[in-house]
């Protein structure tokens, strides 16, 4: 096995990979997780509160009005608790979750990710600039930080999909939107494993997308954001997932489809369209994908909430599972 | 006392019946060495329809090739090995021939395929093709980057031939890499304003034989096909072109001829290869100087020997990719510049490498 050539494959913006940054960023993690933000907000627009990022302690807005995001994570997350931030990342609309889409398109773009257009985000005037702590944005925090309050949330190859909503939301001092978020989400969990349970521990699901190697796909483990999704509803993972490392990602030959054999579902990445993502359509044209029980019997799962960057896009990934379970035949 | 000539089409200096029978000696012994070389080839395709990430028995894929898709592991061997076998048979040789040509008209040992903007004319129009159609089917995309491949050849000619001295070598070099300065910085532009692109564009970017269907194969075949037969029909001229340009005219070679006919052959080789499997470095650059070591100067044995190492060296490179890390696979374009590499290196450090 081997570490995943990206651990968010979809756009620049989300390839962060290095693991001597994830080690690094482990520190700040600890840190990150232990330390709740210190308030001292006196309810004017002045105040000012404290919160713990990945470059230590930051002391933002209490009631930040301008906010930049440079990261397409923090910009789900943030669209998801209701703020509009005035500069986003561009990483194309069609990486955008449509139902972002409309508030995205509204932001001024300050970065793709190779660039970061340092004299726009200065121009649009932010009291606050939010992103995640991957190595390109971590080399640009100096900069940015001379702008504008800068808080990022710690990258973590390992770390759940959930950390970067709830440090986002810290950040912007939302976690009352973000609470009510979650527990839409627990809900949504809750009725479907009530509903869909025996399905679900019944059956055994792996988790793969397109990859960017020509010739292999990618085998996402039990701990990747949809894995963890369906780990909450109580599915069971099928021998390939589950053998992939918390983490990790695997990258396999085409020959080799016949790891997923004894899967009963097989869940992928789709563009917003329903289009298979990152040429996946290669693999689904082989004979030794269409021998697969999981293809033989129409349970080969899309969503286009793959990697998902908050809570209402883990929904999407329940709905689709959801649906998926709606039309088994048995 | 017999007479001494060199020969315009071999190279090989001829004195009388000494001179004869030597160079009979020396053409008997390159064709043996040609025949061992092909040997090798076959092996080695034999090994790539045989080795893959999944172990299938050496009698299921004969059984396979024999008597088609009656299981998965027959699917496997004909559907992912063979067409990747071809092409790398088909493309290795072709960026074989075309380095030894683009070495001949530039007269510089360091050309390669890049040198005269033939790569980087097939990359920007897939980039084009992707940022209109969002495909990157290869099918669709192999014309776009034949084209593309094709127009940057003809602009580097123009550029490279204006003026009255005509396209001399290096006249030639520095067009090839303006144009492909500005077609770098044209890839950079879509590529950094519609990330999207460049996710799809990054399937492309690195030289892969794995994925690609056989109709990728028959599809630039005819292309590859005309390319080669173009090139081994230069060779005496570019024996002669070697000389120098003034030598050459001397010798009644018709130099502007030579170099558009070996343009013309360098795009529809470097043009249609690049864009059945991508941008693949290396072989074009190092397989001439490895032929050069055995066969001499002499085009005539320098352009088939040149084919048989490129088409070997890709297909032993594909399937050393596919082995070394497994259950997954690493690009040939990778394999080509990691192998690649070090043998350049030992080339160039046993010997000068040759002048051209």
């Amino acid at each position: 096995m081997k570490s995943a050539p990206s651990p968010t494959p979809r756009t620049r913006l989300a390839r962060p990979a290095a693991a001597a940054t994830a080690l690094a960023c482990a520190f700040a993690v600890t840190a990150c997780g232990s330390s709740a933000p210190s308030a001292t907000d006196t309810g004017g627009g002045a105040a000012t509160r404290t919160v713990a990022t990945a470059h230590g302690k930051v002391t933002v807005p209490a009631r930040p009005l301008r906010i930049v995001s440079v990261h397409s994570w923090s910009t789900e997350s943030l669209l998801d608790l209701g703020v509009k931030p005035v500069g986003v990342e561009n990483s194309g609309a069609t990486y955008v979750p449509s139902r972002y889409l409309k508030r995205w398109k509204a932001a001024a773009k300050v970065t793709n990710g190779a660039d970061i257009d340092y004299e726009r985000i200065a121009a649009l005037k932010p009291d606050l600039i939010v992103g995640v702590d991957v190595p390109y944005l971590s080399k640009a925090y100096r900069k940015l930080s001379a702008i504008a309050p800068t808080a990022f949330a710690s990258f973590d190859e390992s770390a759940s999909w959930t950390a970067y909503p709830d440090a986002t939301a810290r950040f912007v001092n939302r976690t009352a939107q973000l609470t009510r978020l979650k527990k839409t989400y627990t809900d949504r969990i809750a009725a479907v494993r009530e509903a869909d349970g025996a399905k679900l521990s019944g059956s055994s699901w792996d988790v793969v997308q397109g990859g960017f190697d020509s010739g292999n796909y990618w085998i996402y483990g039990s701990t990747s954001p949809v894995g963890d999704i369906l780990a909450r509803l109580g599915a069971r993972f099928a021998s390939a997932t589950a053998s992939v490392g918390k983490g990790r990602t695997r990258s396999v030959s085409y020959e080799r489809a016949d790891l997923l054999k004894d899967a009963d579902y097989v869940v992928y990445y789709t563009n917003n369209d329903g289009s298979p993502a990152n040429d996946i359509q290669k693999l689904f044209a082989l004979r030794a994908f269409k021998e697969l029980p999981a293809a033989k019997r129409g349970r080969v799962v899309g969503t286009a909430d793959f990697l998902p960057g908050s809570y209402s896009d883990a929904l999407g990934v329940v709905d689709s599972v959801e649906k998926a379970l709606g039309g088994q035949s048995g | 006392m017999g007479t001494t000539t060199i020969s315009a089409t071999d190279g090989v200096p001829q004195t009388g019946h000494t001179g004869r029978r030597r160079r009979t000696d020396v053409a008997a012994a390159r064709l043996s060495g040609l025949l061992l070389a092909c040997a090798l080839l076959v092996l080695v395709a034999v090994l790539s329809v045989a080795v893959g990430a999944k172990a299938i028995p050496p009698g299921e894929v004969l059984r396979a090739l024999v008597h088609g898709r009656d299981s998965v592991d027959d699917s496997v061997v004909l559907d992912l090995r063979l067409p990747r076998t071809l092409l790398g048979v088909v493309v290795g040789a072709a960026l074989g021939l075309a380095g030894v040509l683009m070495q001949a008209l530039t007269r510089n040992p360091l050309a390669d395929p890049g040198i005269l903007g033939v790569n980087m004319g097939a990359s920007a129009a897939v980039v084009v093709a992707i940022a209109l159609w969002r495909s990157t089917d290869p099918s669709f995309c192999v014309w776009f980057a034949f084209a593309g491949a094709g127009l940057a050849a003809a602009a580097v000619q123009l550029l490279g031939s204006r003026g009255r001295s005509g396209p001399g070598p290096v006249r030639l070099a520095l067009a090839g890499t303006a144009v492909s300065a500005v077609l770098s910085a044209l890839i950079s532009v879509v590529t950094l304003l519609r990330p999207d692109v460049f996710d799809q564009f990054r399937f492309w970017g690195v030289g892969s034989l794995a994925g690609q269907p056989m109709s990728v194969v028959t599809e630039v075949l005819p292309f590859l096909g005309a390319g080669a037969l173009l090139a081994l029909g230069l060779s005496g001229s570019l024996n002669a072109l070697a000389l120098g340009d003034e030598t050459a005219r001397a010798l009644g070679t018709g130099v502007r001829r030579t170099r558009v006919l070996g343009m013309l052959a360098v795009t529809l080789l470097c043009g249609a290869a690049t864009a059945a499997v991508g941008p693949i470095t290396f072989v074009g650059l190092a397989v001439p100087h490895l032929a050069r070591a055995l066969t001499g100067p002499g085009h005539r044995w320098l352009l088939p020997y040149s084919m048989v190492f490129g088409a070997t060296l890709l297909l032993g490179s594909d399937i050393l990719g596919r082995v070394v890390a497994p259950p997954g696979e690493i690009q040939a374009g990778i394999v080509t510049a990691f192998a690649g590499a070090p043998v350049f290196i030992a080339l160039v450090r046993r010997r000068r490498i040759a002048e051209l």
